[in-house]
């Protein structure tokens, strides 16, 4: 199975992802199911990881993904609901999709790609799940709003994790860690 | 300017007297009581029973994340006519079915969300491997928020490093110790909060749907 460092350095990722989600909780929303994303930030840093000589893997990117959605249903209360759904959902489509694009179009593609790119796809795929259990139909209508949501939060969380990848000490320690380990 | 970026939390009454996972458990046996809520009034009822739980849980209730819910559903089903025409101006129709659909659907979502807050807790432990990563995440996660008041909103990612720095330090290697379950096994009163609950929700729906027969 996965190393134990790793193990930890996914904890630690996780944990992050849950404290920038409970930052994000303290925002008003204008509509519930609006959010910006700050959560997704680890999970993009990551795939840094995946492109180096560390250990992490595709599985343990999508491990940090299950932590990620787990976490959050366990803090924001939500697991038992139809929220939950949704996150995993959500989390589990733009992760695939930023995932083959960090791998299939890099070095073409940056940060601020993978997370309008990922953003676009957790929208999309929202929607459908909304049209199936919520709205009906008539959801089809916000698509368009949700799209256009999404092309914003996208690009203020990639310029974020753009600027924190290059800022940060701890990031920067993290990562020489990952490789030292490998 | 340092700001705190969390409010003070309320305490969870519920957790001084409840196992996690017993309360996790009450929670999922709600559920199919609260889907076979058979009417307005009825799903109302439940959501003011759950509602009760949040607050005694020492969770903030969003009041209008749940009326913009509420509201934007209905709007939504309104949209597709249905039933009986209550009124009707150039090409807006309200229709009965459609707007009964909309609450409906609205307060069966929102009901939902406060069982979850009600039943879901950070200290609810999971076995396997995959339970003691949550439970190593949870533990990261409480030593991060211990250094959130650092926090700045001007320098962001300088006071965000600082933190992560402190309670995350990358070259440690040693793996916190995390309990894989809770010691706490609650106390004797947790069963008549139990009890409450259970009647509370199945108490209606069986005496409308078996004995009056709805």
């Amino acid at each position: 199975m996965y190393n134990e460092r790793v193990l930890n350095r996914l904890a630690m990722l996780g944990a992050l992802s849950l404290f920038l989600s409970t930052v994000e909780y303290l925002f008003p929303r204008p509509i519930p199911f609006m959010r910006l994303g700050l959560a997704n930030l680890p999970v993009i840093l990551y795939l840094d990881l995946l492109s180096s000589d560390s250990k992490d893997s595709t599985g343990t990117y999508f491990l940090l993904i299950l932590i990620k959605v787990l976490g959050q249903g366990m803090v924001n209360g939500t697991m038992a609901s139809y929220v939950f759904l949704f996150s995993l959902a959500g989390s589990f489509s733009s992760g695939l999709a930023m995932w083959l694009a960090w791998r299939y179009l890099r070095p073409n593609i940056s940060f601020l790609g993978v997370s309008v790119l990922g953003a676009l796809v957790s929208n999309m795929s929202q929607i459908l799940l909304s049209i199936v259990f919520i709205f009906g139909p008539a959801a089809w209508r916000i698509l368009p709003w949700f799209l256009g949501i999404g092309l914003g939060s996208g690009f203020f969380i990639g310029l974020f994790a753009r600027s924190f990848a290059e800022k940060s000490r701890w990031w920067k320690a993290l990562k020489d860690s990952a490789l030292e380990t490998a | 300017m340092k700001k705190p970026v969390k409010k003070k939390r309320r305490p969870d009454r519920l957790a001084r007297i409840m196992n996690p996972t017993v309360r996790f458990w009450t929670g999922v046996s709600l559920i199919p009581g609260f889907f076979l809520s058979s009417s307005l009034e009825l799903l109302l009822l439940h959501c003011l029973v759950f509602a009760v739980a949040v607050v005694l849980a020492g969770k903030r209730i969003r009041v209008f994340y749940y009326a913009m819910m509420i509201l934007s559903i209905t709007l939504f089903h309104l949209l597709n006519p249905v039933g009986r025409v209550l009124w009707e101006l150039g090409p807006v129709t309200l229709t009965a079915g459609a707007l009964e659909q909309g609450l409906m659907k609205g307060f069966t979502l929102s009901g939902l969300v406060l069982l979850s807050l009600f039943s879901v807790t950070p200290d609810l432990r999971f076995p396997g491997r995959l339970g003691g990563m949550l439970a190593r995440t949870m533990y990261y996660f409480e030593e991060i928020l211990n250094g959130r008041g650092r926090l700045e909103v001007r320098n962001i990612i300088g006071s965000m490093d600082s933190v992560l720095m402190q309670a995350l330090p990358p070259g440690d290697e040693s793996v916190p110790e995390t309990e894989s379950g809770t010691r706490f096994r609650g106390t004797v009163l947790q069963f008549p909060v139990i009890i409450l609950l259970e009647v509370l929700v199945w108490g209606p729906v069986v005496f409308f749907f078996f004995i009056v027969g709805l």
